[in-house]
Parts: structure tokens; sequence; C-alpha cells
């Protein structure tokens, strides 16, 4: 039974179906109330749904399977635009990912943090490498242009 | 306000390989 409910959260995760997907997700947990992939596979839905809130609440309301999703759950606060909150969350995470330090300088941006931003984001751009730097380097002009 | 851009929600995805692997 699990295995054919997973069959259907593939399916709808790969035709961005996040309305379906987050049904299926929820029938998962509710049969498997400890089940880690179903439980971010939801929080993810809601999040390209916009529905920053409502992950949030999900996140908090189920602390055992929240270590999976505090990248999320920063994130969600930063959209909510409670800065603070979101910097706090990423400086508890036990992670030197790249995603933590793109999510960072954005928070010390919006923070008026302009230094740290800056250094951050000039940090990041010496070794990343994909489809986003030239959104990156305007991102570096915003924050330069905020410096002065 | 200078244009910025918000790069950080696209590293929130799907987890499919962890889907993949119970389905
Ligand atoms: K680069």
């Amino acid at each position: 039974e699990k295995q054919a409910l997973y069959v259907e959260l593939q399916k709808f995760c790969q035709s961005q179906d996040d309305t379906r997907a987050i049904k299926v997700a929820s029938k998962i947990l509710h049969l498997f109330p400890n089940d880690e992939v179903a439980f971010k596979t939801k929080i993810v839905c809601h999040v390209n749904r916009g529905m920053f809130a409502e992950a949030l609440s999900l996140i908090n309301d189920t602390s055992k399977l929240s270590g999976s999703v505090q990248y999320e759950k920063a994130y969600c606060l930063y959209r909510l635009q409670r800065m603070e909150e979101a910097k706090s969350v990423l400086d508890s995470w036990q992670s030197n990912s790249f995603k933590k330090v793109e999510l960072m300088y954005q928070i010390h941006y919006r923070l008026d943090n302009f230094e740290s931003a800056y250094d951050s984001l000039s940090d990041l751009l010496k070794t990343s490498d994909d489809e986003m730097d030239d959104e990156r380097r305007t991102n570096l002009s915003a924050i330069a242009a905020s410096l002065k | 306000k200078p244009l910025f851009f918000d790069l950080a929600g696209n590293h929130i995805s799907y987890p499919m390989d962890e889907i993949e692997e119970k389905a």
C-alpha cells in the first residue's frame, strides 16, 4: 500500500501537481506518521504553492520530522518577512551547504547588514557555477549600491 | 530599490531520489 502511494506521489511530483501531491503525502503520513520523505515532499509542495505560513505551521507542529526541513523552515520565515527568526534558524542549522550561504546573504541584505551580505555573496561567487550566476552578480550590484 | 533576485527558493525541490526509492 505504501509503495502504491509512493508511485502516485512520484507521478504528481513529476507533473508538478502540488495539490494532488499534498493529498497523497498526507495519506502516507496518516498511515506512517514518521515518514520523513512524505513530510518533506508535503513541505516542498506548500512552498511551491506559496503557502509559507501553512508550511511553517506544519514544520512547527511536527517537531520529530522537522530536522530534515530546517532550510525550508528558514526560507518560509524569510518569505514571511520574519528575518531575525529566519537567521536564527539558519544559524542553528548544522550545515555547510551552498544553499545555506545563499539564503543567509539574502537575509543579511533584508536586515540591512550590507557588509555581511557582500562578503557572503562574494565568497559564494568564487565557487558557484550554475545558471544563477548572472542573477547573483545582479544581487551583488544591489548590495554594493546599498553599501554606499 | 535596486533589482534583487530571490535565488534561495530555487534550492527547494522535491526529494525525487528518495521518492523513487520508495515507489
Ligand atoms: K562563479
